[in-house]
């Protein structure tokens, strides 16, 4: 006898997601995902936007990782609360991570979060955490080619970060391509081109993450 | 990657589904999946025999049904697929905004049971 399912199959995942979601609300907490390549400059963002906004809003991090703790070292050294998730091998967090780590955040002291994922450009995409805004960062060694080869992370990201570009003029990313592709795909997403080493178009993309701390 | 996890959420949902229907044994788990997932078949495979050994679904056949991906031009509305990691230019009228049309799938569909 054939039973019908047809329920997705991260469906428990989806569940827990939606469970964070609700009770960050409850919280009136903004959680922003923050997923990339390894070495595309997530945990540098992530410093630099704590350090742009630190006076305007209360921030806390939540560091995945998949076994060290020197990002979160890094990111607790600007005085804010920070918590450690290690994956133990997994290549994304899911929202059952999200939700454990969420209990050791004191969400009544914080508007923004911002979580770290794992250094990944396939699985992350795939598993809710249960964040409002998901954010994606490529940085221009990694070529403009990206958006073709990982179509559902481009797709999915509410706003899309071209990191590194001070060093445009030594790679062949070319940027009007890149950026043909992702409105091609995502006409709704906001690009940032940005060098977190210049801190050029930081200034743009700290006043996005500010408006959407204050949505609620 | 994730398959250890996907296999165990599926076979959850499948042993929780016989168990609904009040059935002895799953026989087969029907599986729809998208271009768009990079889950690797004989990677479920393996796991789902090492995890589902003291369940229900023992033994169960998995059958994947590929959805690959698709493109609807947003210019003139044609579908079509792209070669995978090269660019989306529509073969219709050469545009590159396009939406996924199908290639998200990621569900089971159906259980056989006995």
């Amino acid at each position: 006898m054939e039973i019908k399912v047809l329920k997705n199959i991260l469906d428990a995942n989806n569940q827990i997601a939606a469970r964070n979601r609700a009770r960050l609300d409850a919280q009136r907490v903004t959680a922003l995902n923050i997923m990339a390549s390894p070495g595309a400059g997530k945990t540098t963002l992530v410093v630099r936007t704590v350090q742009g906004l630190k006076e305007k809003c209360r921030i806390g991090v939540i560091e995945g990782d998949i076994a060290s703790t020197i990002d979160a070292d890094r990111v607790a050294r600007e005085g804010i609360p920070v918590v450690q998730i290690n994956t133990g091998g997994e290549c994304h967090i899911d929202a059952n991570m999200m939700s454990t780590a969420l209990e050791s955040m004191d969400l009544d002291k914080i508007d923004l979060l911002l979580l770290e994922n794992v250094g990944n450009l396939v699985c992350p995409a795939e598993f809710d955490t249960g964040s409002h805004r998901k954010v994606m960062l490529l940085s221009v060694p990694e070529g403009d080619d990206k958006p073709y080869k990982y179509p559902l992370m481009f797709t999915i990201a509410d706003a899309i970060i071209i990191n590194k570009i001070d060093t445009l003029p030594l790679f062949d990313f070319n940027m009007a391509n890149f950026e043909k592709a992702v409105r091609g795909m995502n006409p709704a997403a906001r690009l940032f081109p940005m060098s977190l080493k210049t801190g050029e178009g930081l200034t743009e993309w700290l006043a996005w993450v500010e408006a959407q701390a204050r949505r609620s | 990657m994730h398959e250890f996890a996907i296999t165990q959420s599926l076979l959850d949902m499948a042993v929780a589904k016989a168990r609904e229907a009040r059935a002895g044994r799953v026989t087969a788990i029907n599986l729809v999946i998208g271009g768009l997932s990079d889950v690797v078949d004989e990677c479920v495979r393996f796991y789902f025999d090492m995890l589902s050994g003291e369940t229900l679904a023992r033994g169960a056949q998995l059958n994947f049904r590929k959805v690959p991906l698709q493109i609807r031009c947003r210019g003139c509305g044609a579908a079509y697929n792209p070669v995978p990691g090269a660019p989306w230019t529509c073969p219709a009228c050469g545009g590159s905004d396009a939406e996924i049309a199908s290639g998200k799938e990621f569900f089971i569909e159906s259980i056989e049971v006995e």
